[in-house]
Protein backbone atom coordinates (compact mmCIF):
# COMPACT_ATOMS: atom_id res chain seq x y z
CA UNK A 1 0.00 0.00 0.00
CA UNK A 2 1.59 3.58 -0.61
CA UNK A 3 1.58 6.19 1.62
CA UNK A 4 -0.73 8.71 1.42
CA UNK A 5 1.50 12.34 -0.47
CA UNK A 6 2.16 14.98 2.34
CA UNK A 7 0.24 18.10 2.60
CA UNK A 8 2.38 20.41 1.20
CA UNK A 9 2.20 18.03 -2.13
CA UNK A 10 -1.36 17.56 -2.09
CA UNK A 11 -1.62 21.34 -1.48
CA UNK A 12 0.52 21.91 -4.75
CA UNK A 13 -2.11 19.11 -6.47
CA UNK A 14 -4.96 21.32 -5.41
CA UNK A 15 -3.43 24.36 -6.54
CA UNK A 16 -3.31 22.69 -9.96
CA UNK A 17 -7.39 21.77 -9.71
CA UNK A 18 -7.04 18.50 -8.31
CA UNK A 19 -10.29 17.99 -6.19
CA UNK A 20 -9.11 13.93 -5.33
CA UNK A 21 -6.68 15.92 -3.06
CA UNK A 22 -8.56 19.08 -1.86
CA UNK A 23 -10.62 16.19 -0.27
CA UNK A 24 -7.61 14.47 1.09
CA UNK A 25 -6.75 17.77 2.38
CA UNK A 26 -10.13 18.17 3.99
CA UNK A 27 -10.46 14.92 5.24
CA UNK A 28 -6.71 15.48 7.14
CA UNK A 29 -7.68 18.91 8.55
CA UNK A 30 -11.14 19.26 8.75
CA UNK A 31 -11.58 18.21 12.50
CA UNK A 32 -8.54 19.90 14.20
CA UNK A 33 -9.55 23.12 12.47
CA UNK A 34 -13.44 23.09 13.06
CA UNK A 35 -12.62 22.31 16.70
CA UNK A 36 -10.35 25.51 16.60
CA UNK A 37 -13.05 27.39 14.87
CA UNK A 38 -15.55 26.17 17.34
CA UNK A 39 -13.71 26.95 20.64
CA UNK A 40 -13.75 30.62 19.25
CA UNK A 41 -16.78 30.89 18.01
CA UNK A 42 -18.93 28.06 20.34
CA UNK A 43 -21.59 27.66 17.27
CA UNK A 44 -21.17 24.79 15.68
CA UNK A 45 -23.64 26.25 13.03
CA UNK A 46 -21.54 29.07 12.37
CA UNK A 47 -18.33 27.25 12.49
CA UNK A 48 -19.41 24.68 9.81
CA UNK A 49 -20.13 27.62 7.70
CA UNK A 50 -16.64 29.18 8.22
CA UNK A 51 -14.71 25.75 7.93
CA UNK A 52 -16.92 25.32 4.48
CA UNK A 53 -15.02 28.83 3.73
CA UNK A 54 -11.90 27.85 5.11
CA UNK A 55 -11.53 24.93 2.64
CA UNK A 56 -12.74 27.15 -0.67
CA UNK A 57 -9.99 29.65 0.44
CA UNK A 58 -7.59 26.64 0.34
CA UNK A 59 -9.27 25.54 -2.95
CA UNK A 60 -8.47 28.72 -4.47
CA UNK A 61 -5.39 29.88 -3.06
CA UNK A 62 -3.55 26.84 -2.98
CA UNK A 63 -1.58 27.87 -6.30
CA UNK A 64 -0.37 31.17 -4.50
CA UNK A 65 1.07 29.02 -1.46
CA UNK A 66 4.40 29.49 -1.42
CA UNK A 67 5.39 26.87 1.26
CA UNK A 68 7.62 28.99 4.07
CA UNK A 69 5.11 27.53 6.55
CA UNK A 70 3.94 24.15 6.98
CA UNK A 71 0.40 23.56 5.27
CA UNK A 72 -1.38 23.54 8.76
CA UNK A 73 -0.04 26.56 9.72
CA UNK A 74 -1.26 27.83 6.45
CA UNK A 75 -4.57 26.94 6.81
CA UNK A 76 -4.99 27.46 10.70
CA UNK A 77 -4.26 30.90 9.48
CA UNK A 78 -6.79 31.01 7.43
CA UNK A 79 -9.19 29.80 9.78
CA UNK A 80 -8.24 32.33 12.40
CA UNK A 81 -8.50 35.18 10.14
CA UNK A 82 -12.20 34.06 9.27
CA UNK A 83 -12.74 33.28 12.85
CA UNK A 84 -12.04 37.27 13.69
CA UNK A 85 -14.29 38.34 10.90
CA UNK A 86 -16.94 36.68 12.00
CA UNK A 87 -16.02 38.22 15.50
CA UNK A 88 -15.91 41.51 14.10
CA UNK A 89 -19.61 41.14 12.66
CA UNK A 90 -20.80 40.54 15.73
CA UNK A 91 -19.75 43.33 17.30
CA UNK A 92 -18.12 41.67 19.54
CA UNK A 93 -13.91 41.50 19.30
CA UNK A 94 -11.73 39.15 20.97
CA UNK A 95 -9.88 40.91 23.74
CA UNK A 96 -6.24 40.98 24.37
CA UNK A 97 -5.11 39.04 26.89
CA UNK A 98 -1.84 39.62 27.13
CA UNK A 99 -2.24 42.13 29.79
CA UNK A 100 -1.76 40.28 33.06
CA UNK A 101 -2.02 41.48 36.84
CA UNK A 102 1.23 40.26 38.61
CA UNK A 103 1.33 36.94 40.54
CA UNK A 104 3.76 35.86 43.06
CA UNK A 105 6.17 34.10 41.65
CA UNK A 106 6.12 31.29 44.44
CA UNK A 107 6.53 28.07 43.63
CA UNK A 108 3.72 25.49 42.80
CA UNK A 109 3.18 21.90 44.25
CA UNK A 110 4.22 19.86 40.88
CA UNK A 111 2.92 16.33 42.49
CA UNK A 112 -0.45 18.06 43.09
CA UNK A 113 -0.79 19.69 39.90
CA UNK A 114 0.21 16.15 37.76
CA UNK A 115 -2.34 14.92 39.94
CA UNK A 116 -4.84 16.94 38.75
CA UNK A 117 -3.15 17.21 35.44
CA UNK A 118 -4.69 13.81 34.76
CA UNK A 119 -8.29 14.68 36.19
CA UNK A 120 -10.74 15.74 32.53
CA UNK A 121 -12.76 18.08 35.53
CA UNK A 122 -10.10 19.56 36.77
CA UNK A 123 -8.52 20.50 33.46
CA UNK A 124 -11.76 21.72 31.30
CA UNK A 125 -12.60 24.06 34.76
CA UNK A 126 -8.44 25.90 34.91
CA UNK A 127 -8.51 25.99 30.55
CA UNK A 128 -12.22 27.72 31.54
CA UNK A 129 -10.53 30.34 33.68
CA UNK A 130 -8.00 31.84 31.09
CA UNK A 131 -8.42 34.62 28.83
CA UNK A 132 -9.81 33.81 25.47
CA UNK A 133 -6.32 34.26 24.23
CA UNK A 134 -4.30 32.42 26.70
CA UNK A 135 -6.69 29.81 25.78
CA UNK A 136 -6.27 29.58 22.43
CA UNK A 137 -2.52 29.65 23.03
CA UNK A 138 -2.77 26.74 24.60
CA UNK A 139 -5.17 24.79 22.60
CA UNK A 140 -2.78 25.39 19.54
CA UNK A 141 0.07 24.25 21.82
CA UNK A 142 -1.09 21.03 23.48
CA UNK A 143 -4.36 20.14 21.23
CA UNK A 144 -2.19 20.48 17.83
CA UNK A 145 0.83 20.45 18.55
CA UNK A 146 2.15 23.39 17.21
CA UNK A 147 5.74 25.31 17.95
CA UNK A 148 5.80 28.77 19.34
CA UNK A 149 6.66 30.25 15.83
CA UNK A 150 3.72 28.47 14.57
CA UNK A 151 1.16 29.72 16.90
CA UNK A 152 2.82 33.08 16.03
CA UNK A 153 2.61 33.05 12.35
CA UNK A 154 -1.46 31.69 13.06
CA UNK A 155 -2.15 34.24 15.21
CA UNK A 156 -0.07 36.93 13.69
CA UNK A 157 1.27 37.79 16.52
CA UNK A 158 5.21 38.52 17.63
CA UNK A 159 6.84 34.74 18.53
CA UNK A 160 7.71 36.64 21.90
CA UNK A 161 3.98 37.38 22.47
CA UNK A 162 3.12 33.99 22.21
CA UNK A 163 5.97 32.59 24.33
CA UNK A 164 4.83 35.09 27.31
CA UNK A 165 1.30 34.12 26.74
CA UNK A 166 1.74 30.50 27.09
CA UNK A 167 3.92 31.22 30.15
CA UNK A 168 1.46 32.85 31.55
CA UNK A 169 -1.51 30.82 30.83
CA UNK A 170 0.91 27.82 32.38
CA UNK A 171 1.46 29.76 35.71
CA UNK A 172 -2.16 30.41 35.63
CA UNK A 173 -3.12 26.39 35.00
CA UNK A 174 -0.49 24.96 37.44
CA UNK A 175 -1.33 27.42 40.21
CA UNK A 176 -5.70 26.46 39.36
CA UNK A 177 -4.39 22.69 39.19
CA UNK A 178 -3.11 23.00 42.56
CA UNK A 179 -5.69 25.00 44.19
CA UNK A 180 -8.64 22.30 42.52
CA UNK A 181 -6.20 19.29 44.44
CA UNK A 182 -5.87 20.95 47.29
CA UNK A 183 -9.24 22.09 47.93
CA UNK A 184 -10.20 18.91 47.22
CA UNK A 185 -8.10 17.57 49.84
CA UNK A 186 -9.83 20.39 52.27
CA UNK A 187 -12.88 19.48 51.75
CA UNK B 1 20.88 29.76 36.38
CA UNK B 2 20.19 33.29 36.35
CA UNK B 3 16.56 34.63 36.70
CA UNK B 4 16.32 36.14 32.86
CA UNK B 5 17.54 32.29 32.24
CA UNK B 6 15.35 30.58 34.25
CA UNK B 7 12.40 32.83 32.73
CA UNK B 8 13.30 31.53 29.52
CA UNK B 9 13.99 27.81 30.25
CA UNK B 10 10.06 27.89 31.34
CA UNK B 11 8.89 29.86 28.56
CA UNK B 12 9.86 26.98 26.08
CA UNK B 13 8.48 24.09 28.89
CA UNK B 14 5.42 23.52 27.18
CA UNK B 15 7.29 22.96 23.62
CA UNK B 16 9.24 20.44 24.89
CA UNK B 17 6.29 19.01 26.55
CA UNK B 18 4.69 18.94 23.05
CA UNK B 19 7.96 17.37 21.39
CA UNK B 20 7.99 20.77 19.38
CA UNK B 21 11.42 22.29 20.32
CA UNK B 22 14.41 21.46 18.08
CA UNK B 23 18.01 22.16 18.00
CA UNK B 24 19.93 24.32 20.34
CA UNK B 25 16.44 25.84 22.49
CA UNK B 26 15.64 21.90 23.27
CA UNK B 27 19.71 21.19 24.41
CA UNK B 28 19.30 24.05 26.92
CA UNK B 29 15.75 23.13 28.08
CA UNK B 30 16.88 19.91 28.51
CA UNK B 31 20.09 20.28 30.72
CA UNK B 32 18.22 22.72 32.78
CA UNK B 33 15.79 19.68 33.69
CA UNK B 34 18.79 17.71 34.77
CA UNK B 35 19.87 19.77 37.63
CA UNK B 36 16.20 21.30 38.36
CA UNK B 37 13.89 19.05 40.24
CA UNK B 38 11.00 21.64 39.97
CA UNK B 39 11.39 22.43 36.33
CA UNK B 40 11.17 18.22 35.69
CA UNK B 41 8.18 18.26 37.64
CA UNK B 42 6.46 21.46 35.75
CA UNK B 43 7.00 19.39 32.79
CA UNK B 44 5.74 16.46 34.01
CA UNK B 45 2.33 17.88 35.10
CA UNK B 46 2.41 20.00 31.74
CA UNK B 47 2.34 16.37 30.00
CA UNK B 48 0.07 15.17 31.74
CA UNK B 49 -2.68 18.02 31.13
CA UNK B 50 -2.17 18.01 27.20
CA UNK B 51 -2.59 14.23 27.73
CA UNK B 52 -5.87 14.62 29.00
CA UNK B 53 -6.68 17.57 26.95
CA UNK B 54 -6.24 15.52 23.62
CA UNK B 55 -8.14 12.19 25.56
CA UNK B 56 -10.88 13.99 26.31
CA UNK B 57 -11.34 16.20 23.00
CA UNK B 58 -14.40 14.76 21.14
CA UNK B 59 -15.35 17.53 19.39
CA UNK B 60 -18.04 16.36 16.94
CA UNK B 61 -17.33 17.99 13.28
CA UNK B 62 -19.00 18.45 10.02
CA UNK B 63 -17.54 15.42 8.85
CA UNK B 64 -18.55 13.58 5.59
CA UNK B 65 -21.36 15.86 5.61
CA UNK B 66 -19.15 18.57 5.32
CA UNK B 67 -17.07 17.04 2.61
CA UNK B 68 -20.02 16.47 0.15
CA UNK B 69 -21.08 20.25 0.73
CA UNK B 70 -17.45 21.02 0.20
CA UNK B 71 -17.51 18.99 -2.99
CA UNK B 72 -20.82 20.29 -3.76
CA UNK B 73 -19.82 23.95 -3.13
CA UNK B 74 -16.78 23.39 -5.89
CA UNK B 75 -18.79 21.96 -8.56
CA UNK B 76 -20.74 25.06 -8.60
CA UNK B 77 -17.62 27.46 -8.64
CA UNK B 78 -15.92 25.26 -11.69
CA UNK B 79 -18.16 22.86 -13.16
CA UNK B 80 -15.85 22.23 -16.31
CA UNK B 81 -12.56 22.57 -14.38
CA UNK B 82 -10.89 18.89 -14.38
CA UNK B 83 -8.05 17.58 -12.58
CA UNK B 84 -4.49 16.33 -14.46
CA UNK B 85 -5.73 12.72 -13.95
CA UNK B 86 -2.26 11.95 -15.17
CA UNK B 87 -0.73 13.67 -12.64
CA UNK B 88 -2.86 12.55 -9.73
CA UNK B 89 -1.57 9.96 -7.28
CA UNK B 90 -3.25 7.98 -5.72
CA UNK B 91 -3.73 10.07 -2.68
CA UNK B 92 -6.44 8.55 -0.36
CA UNK B 93 -8.11 4.86 -0.24
CA UNK B 94 -9.71 4.05 -3.29
CA UNK B 95 -13.52 3.96 -1.64
CA UNK B 96 -12.60 7.30 -0.65
CA UNK B 97 -12.69 8.19 -4.35
CA UNK B 98 -15.66 6.02 -5.36
CA UNK B 99 -17.58 8.24 -2.75
CA UNK B 100 -16.12 11.59 -3.87
CA UNK B 101 -16.93 11.27 -7.51
CA UNK B 102 -20.29 9.80 -6.57
CA UNK B 103 -21.10 12.64 -4.38
CA UNK B 104 -20.08 15.06 -7.53
CA UNK B 105 -22.07 13.12 -9.81
CA UNK B 106 -24.73 13.41 -8.06
CA UNK B 107 -24.54 17.02 -7.21
CA UNK B 108 -24.60 17.26 -10.95
CA UNK B 109 -27.69 14.98 -11.13
CA UNK B 110 -29.22 16.56 -8.69
CA UNK B 111 -28.44 20.03 -10.17
CA UNK B 112 -30.33 19.49 -13.43
CA UNK B 113 -33.15 17.36 -12.28
CA UNK B 114 -33.91 20.65 -9.67
CA UNK B 115 -33.21 23.30 -12.63
CA UNK B 116 -36.05 21.43 -14.96
CA UNK B 117 -38.45 22.22 -12.40
CA UNK B 118 -39.00 19.11 -10.49
CA UNK B 119 -41.70 19.24 -7.53
CA UNK B 120 -40.38 21.27 -4.69
CA UNK B 121 -42.43 20.02 -2.04
CA UNK B 122 -41.12 19.51 1.55
CA UNK B 123 -39.63 16.67 1.05
CA UNK B 124 -37.51 17.01 -1.90
CA UNK B 125 -33.62 16.08 -1.54
CA UNK B 126 -31.38 19.06 -2.17
CA UNK B 127 -28.94 16.33 -3.84
CA UNK B 128 -28.74 13.68 -6.48
CA UNK B 129 -31.21 11.52 -8.35
CA UNK B 130 -30.04 7.97 -8.74
CA UNK B 131 -31.40 7.83 -4.63
CA UNK B 132 -32.21 4.15 -3.83
CA UNK B 133 -32.90 4.60 -0.02
CA UNK B 134 -33.67 7.80 2.47
CA UNK B 135 -32.46 7.28 5.76
CA UNK B 136 -32.27 9.58 9.00
CA UNK B 137 -29.81 9.08 11.46
CA UNK B 138 -29.86 8.96 15.17
CA UNK B 139 -29.13 12.15 16.86
CA UNK B 140 -26.58 10.32 19.29
CA UNK B 141 -24.75 8.86 16.24
CA UNK B 142 -21.20 10.04 15.93
CA UNK B 143 -19.81 11.43 12.39
CA UNK B 144 -17.25 8.32 12.78
CA UNK B 145 -20.04 5.78 13.33
CA UNK B 146 -21.89 7.36 10.17
CA UNK B 147 -19.07 7.16 8.14
CA UNK B 148 -17.70 3.46 9.34
CA UNK B 149 -21.38 2.38 8.60
CA UNK B 150 -21.70 3.98 4.95
CA UNK B 151 -18.67 2.46 4.23
CA UNK B 152 -19.40 -0.94 5.45
CA UNK B 153 -22.43 -0.61 3.43
CA UNK B 154 -21.22 0.13 0.30
CA UNK B 155 -23.17 3.32 -0.25
CA UNK B 156 -22.78 7.16 -0.55
CA UNK B 157 -25.11 9.77 0.36
CA UNK B 158 -26.17 11.73 -2.40
CA UNK B 159 -28.81 14.29 -1.05
CA UNK B 160 -29.60 16.15 1.84
CA UNK B 161 -30.30 16.41 4.82
CA UNK B 162 -34.11 17.76 3.88
CA UNK B 163 -35.77 20.06 6.38
CA UNK B 164 -36.96 16.68 8.19
CA UNK B 165 -33.07 15.67 8.53
CA UNK B 166 -33.84 13.08 5.85
CA UNK B 167 -30.56 11.95 3.71
CA UNK B 168 -30.37 10.72 0.17
CA UNK B 169 -28.42 7.23 0.14
CA UNK B 170 -27.51 5.45 -3.19
CA UNK B 171 -25.35 1.94 -3.85
CA UNK B 172 -21.70 2.46 -5.08
CA UNK B 173 -21.28 0.74 -8.46
CA UNK B 174 -20.33 -2.85 -7.20
CA UNK B 175 -23.29 -3.04 -4.41
CA UNK B 176 -26.33 -4.55 -4.75
CA UNK B 177 -29.33 -2.41 -3.00
CA UNK B 178 -30.37 -5.61 -0.87
CA UNK B 179 -26.88 -5.96 0.05
CA UNK B 180 -26.28 -2.11 1.36
CA UNK B 181 -29.64 -2.28 2.59
CA UNK B 182 -28.71 -5.42 4.85
CA UNK B 183 -26.39 -3.76 6.80
CA UNK B 184 -28.40 -0.83 7.12
CA UNK B 185 -30.75 -2.08 8.59
CA UNK B 186 -28.24 -4.26 11.19
CA UNK B 187 -27.52 -0.79 12.74
CA UNK B 188 -30.49 0.50 14.37
CA UNK B 189 -28.03 2.06 16.80
CA UNK B 190 -26.87 4.59 14.02
CA UNK B 191 -30.03 5.13 11.83
CA UNK B 192 -33.12 6.01 12.90
CA UNK B 193 -35.06 5.52 9.69
CA UNK B 194 -34.47 3.24 6.76
CA UNK B 195 -37.16 3.23 3.63
CA UNK B 196 -36.44 2.46 0.40
CA UNK B 197 -37.24 5.26 -2.94
CA UNK B 198 -40.19 4.23 -4.45
CA UNK B 199 -39.20 3.32 -8.48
Amino acid sequence: MSAEPDSATLLTLAGQGDKAALSALYRRYERPVYRFILSKLNDPHEAADILQDVFMDVWRSASRFEGRSKVQTWIFGIAWRKTIDAHRKRGRMATTGDEMPEIEDENVNTEACVLAGQEAEHVHHCLGELSEDHRTAVRLAFLEDMSYRAIAEVLEAAEGTIKTRVFHAKKLLLRCLQGRVQRGADA
Amino acid sequence: MTEQERREIEELLPFLANGTLEGDEKTRVEDALQNDASLAGELAALIAMRDTMKAEEGTESPGEFGHARLMRALEKKTPVQTAPAAAAPQTSRPIFWQIAAGVLCAALLGQAVWNSGADEGDYILAGGGEAALTVTFNPDATEDQIRNLLLDAGVEIVGGPSALGLYELAPLEDVSLDEAASVLEDNSEILESIDRVEE
